[in-house]
């Protein structure tokens, strides 16, 4: 981390749950740099072709941030909330870097199918496609229904559960689970064309 | 998108709807979209097309999980700055190469800077989520306690710490070798049943350092080329968990790296652990040991923790197809159970069971079974006239028999004077002049008054029956158990006859009788009258309840005597809580109580924290009901149990610690040259032998052997059991000659006492065998092993007997047995004292290596000795001097003089001031004298071969005469 002071998130994280963009956006920065370090060393460390664990890191940088007493406990629910939002935007932005790559910039080409050190693995071209989708049809869906764009990224880029997400938005596992249901449906529809 | 973007109207509207329908089940949507009112009737194709993909959703699993991001290594550091490449310094340790990566992190081959520790570490770097919530605190505290494990079988952890700038560290002992499971396959299932127990005896010594590993699986546990299982990241676990109340939890706070496969139930579900959650982990290996699967081979993660909370395992013998014997199910089972409680208790009551299905019989890991009694010593104790009444008052009360209280039914005053006049009486008899002119043995006094109470009490009286259990009780606890049996016994006659077998006299002298019984470890009899006993004196509780808390005290003696460990504490434990209530903390029989459940515990093979807990339980409560006092009777009766409890967990330094003390205590209480300080001694002097401190052990046993000879028969148990560990401890010193014509009259009294089969016989003929062999009579050496074994014997110790045959087989020059013996002994050493025993048998194994010309396996069986050894912390022994003395030998035989100058120096020095003319010394001299040779150092060489051939003339062994004729 840099060596700013170490301001008190829970009240940027308050006014951002309240709407306040500006808020919003500091959080953001706060927040981006850190998990994107994290993810990166995480990368580093894991078994070559495995996946980025961002369930692993939305938890990872609750108790970072806790740890550094930016957080309090009980606003847990409402930082992974955040955090996934966050990871949403590293996932994201990893993915095109990688393309910018493949298409030539920096690395030096590596020949499709070299076995393991293949940087396109066929089996995960598809799946880097559907995330990048997903993303776009959250634009569109987020111009609708915001709420529902926050439980998608809480349960495809956070990876949490049920109860934690929940425990966020403050609403029964229930209607998550259904809501849920309704977001699949709709995004299904999307990248069907 | 194939529609148009909704307005905010008509999406709320559609919202609704679809909240509406998914309310539903899934079976009801069809016909609710049917009857739509006419109002939402436009939005109905969208709804139907919508939901025909529900289906297909669920199925798919659609956006279940975000998709694998695969990226290479050359991609990785493209992406960001590397925290690890090779010359990169972390710490005080420099990378050299990186051995490998898992989910916590990666593992660096790694050299420290300032070259204090000189081997290669392996240096574990966790992720960044090690670095939260006090771990610099929490490593602090750990790592004294994880760099306490000291075993063969457990690769160290030397170091921890965190760098400047955040990144944690883990250096840990650098081990090549092969996962357990991968190694396994090259073995039959007995080799893998052995490589097992290596595992489960290293957790069991864990244990008792109360740490637990937490995460033990095949990729933990290393098995190095020769067989030699290390086990890694013990209790490292915890140290990364970084949330001290979730101990251990598997899922959070990215700790899903840890696989579920070998966690036991508690950890899935995030409760605290105990070392039965290891034990678990060790049936889920035995498991795939033994059927090359899981026992819940399941594909996703969460039908994986399901399975292990809620699915009973296949019989490995099901499973694997093979005619696996039912014990190795049942093994396999019973650590695999879902509830604590109801696997085995510890690591150790499994390797026990396991050793006891590759033996084919019944095996006990147990302390050793001879038990205590204080009053033993002051049996033969010769005492005047005058205070011969003093002495046989304190002998029975000592035995918590209160002679003058309301024992008697007829509590009356006459009676009570009676019985004071008779004893007043046997002491004025007792003229010491009217007995051949020697004083007499209170013993002797007792079973005078038994005659003469027949001779002058000739009716049955009740006066007769107080006096015949009193003298009873006295010859009890004087341990004439002949003489007391028979006194009781006729007081158990009279009193059927006088009162009737229901009356409550009768019963309390038939609990005499049980007690005598168990004096006599007569375990038929017990058996017979303990049930009828224990209802009878139930039914006089109120009125009578010392009756059954001596009735319970006999039922623990009998299910120890009877090795029926488990059933020991319950009844003593029944006994001890209600001699508490009725007759008060401080009465004898209630120490006496107190003292035996703190013995039954320690022989249930209860957890060695329990087992110490309870003997500082008994210690407390007996301290306390004699006023602080160490010295008083029963107090010394329960420092034995400690001492005995302290052997039993391995704690062998603090139980020579208490012995010492003891020894002093005993000193003042009874006397200098009293017996219960020889006994002390000797107990004392045993386990010094264990930790190598084999000088003192000799001068201690020396002295409590000729105390003893002052006081006992020399035909007695005791005098034969003291002078076999006094001969023992002339062997462990290397004094061979003198030991001898010890052991072979040892052994006659021996076969005398205890007959010529049996463990006993084997113990003594082994040891005859070895210092034979070490005396170069190789013929005899032979036929003293040749005594028939029967593994079937309590007390046989298969790993013992196969290091002293193989040991004899070095000396003797039989080296290809040797080897397979001494190799079988290391896979059988079990409990907690395997660690200890191991360096003997690695060092007669690295002699037979030498002799066999196989130089380098000697210097690596050699080297793990040392290792083995240092590790343990001993001091400079006999034992050690020839490890230092192989190790050098064998540098010399590989051409490398200048590593073998300093272990050489040090047996040498070692034997010059332990004992400079004793011919074990002289190999160390001629080896030494080699390496100078070979390192130009000429006038040294001289002097210390002329030291090797002084010592070697007077050697008998065939070795040492061989290197006396050998050319420089």
């Amino acid at each position: 981390m840099s060596e700013q002071p170490q301001a008190d998130l829970t009240d940027l994280l308050r006014r951002a749950q309240n709407g306040d963009s500006r808020a919003f956006d500091d959080l953001f920065h706060a927040t981006y740099d850190e998990l994107r370090t994290l993810a990166r060393r995480r990368l580093r460390f894991d078994q070559r072709g495995s996946l980025l664990d961002t369930t692993a890191l939305v938890h990872e940088s609750y108790l970072r941030f806790v740890a550094a007493s930016r957080v309090r406990i009980e606003d847990r629910g409402h930082f992974m909330h955040f955090a996934a939002r966050v990871m949403r935007s590293i996932v994201v932005d990893f993915i095109r870097e990688r393309c910018a790559e493949r298409r030539g910039g920096g690395v030096a080409r590596i020949p499709l199918t070299s076995g393991a050190d293949a940087i396109v693995d066929p089996t995960t071209a598809g799946g880097e496609s559907e995330i990048l989708r997903v993303h776009e049809a959250l634009d569109e869906l987020g111009k609708l229904d915001p709420k529902l764009v926050r439980l998608v990224e809480m349960r495809y880029f956070g990876g949490m559960t049920e109860a934690e997400i929940a425990e966020a938005l403050e609403i029964s596992e229930r209607t998550v689970r259904r809501d849920w249901e309704k977001a699949r449906l709709l995004l299904a529809e999307a990248l069907a064309t | 998108m194939e529609h148009q973007p909704e307005s905010d109207e008509s999406w709320a509207q559609l919202n609704r709807m679809l909240d509406a329908v998914l309310s539903l089940p899934p079976e009801q949507r069809s016909a609710w979209l049917d009857t739509l009112p006419p109002e939402h009737a436009a939005l109905g194709p969208r709804l139907r097309s919508l939901l025909a993909r529900s289906a297909q959703v669920e199925t798919d699993d659609f956006l279940g999980t975000l998709p694998p991001i695969s990226v290479s290594s050359e991609a990785a550091t493209a992406l960001g700055p590397s925290t690890g490449r090779a010359g990169d310094t972390i710490g005080p340790y420099r990378l050299d190469r990186e051995l490998g990566r898992g989910g916590m992190g990666s593992v660096w081959l790694a050299e420290r800077v300032d070259g204090l520790i000189d081997r290669p570490v392996a240096l574990k770097l966790p992720h960044a989520i090690a670095n939260f919530l006090g771990l610099a605190e929490r490593m602090a505290r750990e790592r004294t306690i994880l760099a306490a494990l000291n075993h063969p079988h457990i690769a160290r952890l030397y170091d921890a710490g965190l760098t400047d700038d955040g990144q944690p560290y883990l250096a840990l002992e650098y081990v090549e070798g092969q996962p357990f499971d991968v190694y396994g396959k090259s073995l039959d299932l007995h080799g893998r049943l052995r490589l097992f127990l290596q595992v489960a005896n290293a957790v069991a010594y864990a244990h008792g350092k109360l740490i637990i590993h937490r995460d033990l699986k095949p990729a933990n546990i290393l098995v190095t080329p020769d067989g030699y299982v290390r086990l890694l990241d013990f209790g490292i676990a915890k140290l990364l968990d970084n949330d001290a109340a979730r101990d251990g939890a598997l899922t959070e706070f990215g700790a899903r790296a840890l696989t579920p496969e070998y966690a036991s139930p508690e950890q899935i579900r995030g409760e605290p652990l105990t070392v039965s959650s290891d034990v678990y982990s060790l049936g889920v290996l035995l498991y795939e040991l033994l059927t090359g699967r899981l026992p819940y081979p399941r594909k996703s993660r969460p039908e994986l923790e399901h399975a292990i909370l809620n699915t009973e395992p296949q019989r490995p013998s099901d499973v694997a197809g093979r005619a696996l014997r039912g014990d190795l199910d049942t093994i396999a089972i019973k650590a695999l159970k879902k509830q604590p409680e109801e696997r085995y208790a510890t690591a150790n009551a499994l390797a026990d069971d396991v050793l006891r299905y590759l033996e084919g019989r019944p095996v006990l890991a147990r302390p050793d079974s001879t038990r205590y009694r204080l009053m033993k010593f002051v049996g033969r104790h010769k005492i005047g006239v005058a205070s011969a009444a003093a002495v046989l008052i304190a002998i029975l009360a000592g035995a918590g028999v209160s002679i003058w209280q309301a024992r008697v039914a007829i509590a009356e005053k006459e009676h009570a004077q009676a019985v004071e006049r008779f004893v007043v009486s046997i002491f004025q008899e007792a003229d010491p002049y009217r007995q051949a002119g020697r004083p007499l043995t209170a013993a002797e006094l007792l079973r005078h008054a038994e005659r003469d109470i027949s001779a002058r009490f000739a009716d049955r009286s009740a006066l007769r029956i107080s006096l015949l259990g009193l003298v009873g009780t006295g010859l009890m606890n004087l341990d004439e158990l002949p003489a007391a049996e028979s006194s009781v016994q006729q007081a158990v006659s009279d009193a059927v006859l006088l009162y009737g077998q229901e009356h409550t006299e009768t019963l309390r002298a038939r609990v005499l009788l049980a007690e005598v019984h168990a004096a006599q470890r007569d375990n038929d009899s017990l058996r017979k009258e303990l049930p009828t006993l224990e209802t009878a004196a139930r039914e006089v509780v109120a009125q009578e309840p010392e009756l059954l808390v001596r009735v319970l005290k006999a039922k623990t003696d009998l299910a120890i005597e009877e090795a029926r460990f488990e059933d020991g504490a319950a009844p003593v434990r029944e006994a001890f809580e209600l001699a508490l209530r009725t007759l008060g903390p401080k009465h004898p029989t209630t120490v006496g109580a107190s003292t035996l459940l703190a013995e039954a515990v320690m022989f249930s093979g209860a957890q060695p924290e329990l087992i110490m807990k309870e003997s500082q339980r008994g210690l407390d409560f007996a301290l306390a009901a004699y006023g602080g006092r160490e010295d008083g009777p029963r107090v010394i009766q329960m420092r034995d149990v400690h001492i005995r409890a302290l052997e039993a967990t391995g704690r062998y330094d603090d139980a020579i610690v208490e012995g010492d003390k003891i020894i002093a205590s005993a000193g003042e209480a009874f006397g200098p040259t009293s017996m219960p300080v020889a006994s002390a001694m000797m107990n004392t002097a045993r386990m010094r032998m264990r930790v190598g401190d084999v000088a003192t052990a000799v001068a201690q046993s020396e002295q409590a052997l000729e105390i003893l000879g002052a006081h006992i028969d020399k035909e007695s148990r005791e005098y034969v059991y003291a002078r076999t560990s006094h001969a023992l401890a002339l062997m462990a010193a290397r004094r061979f000659a003198e030991a001898l014509p010890e052991l072979d009259a040892m052994t006659l009294m021996a076969e005398k006492i205890y007959g010529s089969d049996g463990w006993d016989a084997v113990t003594m003929h082994y040891q005859r065998a070895l210092a034979l062999a070490n005396l170069g009579r190789a013929d005899e050496a032979r036929s003293a092993l040749a005594i028939p074994l029967d593994p079937s014997e309590e007390q046989y110790d298969a790993a013992w007997v196969n290091r002293m045959q193989g040991s004899v087989a070095v000396l003797i020059g039989d080296y290809d047995t040797a080897v397979t013996r001494l190799l079988a002994a290391k896979e059988l050493l079990t409990g907690p004292t395997a660690a200890l025993r191991e360096p003997q048998i690695l060092s007669f194994l690295g002699l037979a290596q030498l002799e066999r010309g196989e130089t380098a396996a000697a210097l690596t069986t050699l080297t793990r000795a040392q290792q083995a050894s240092d590790q343990l912390g001993f001091r400079m022994h006999p034992v050690y001097a020839d490890i230092l003395t192989g190790l050098g030998r064998a540098h010399v035989e590989l051409r490398a003089p200048a590593a073998a100058i300093a272990p050489l120096e040090r047996a040498d020095a070692f034997w010059r001031e332990f004992d400079a003319n004793n011919v074990a010394g002289g190999a160390t001299a001629y080896w030494l004298a080699r390496a100078y040779a070979m390192n130009g150092r000429k006038a040294d060489a001289d002097a210390a071969q002329a030291r090797a051939r002084a010592l070697l003339l007077h050697s008998p062994r065939a070795s040492d005469a061989r290197l006396l004729a050998a050319r420089q």
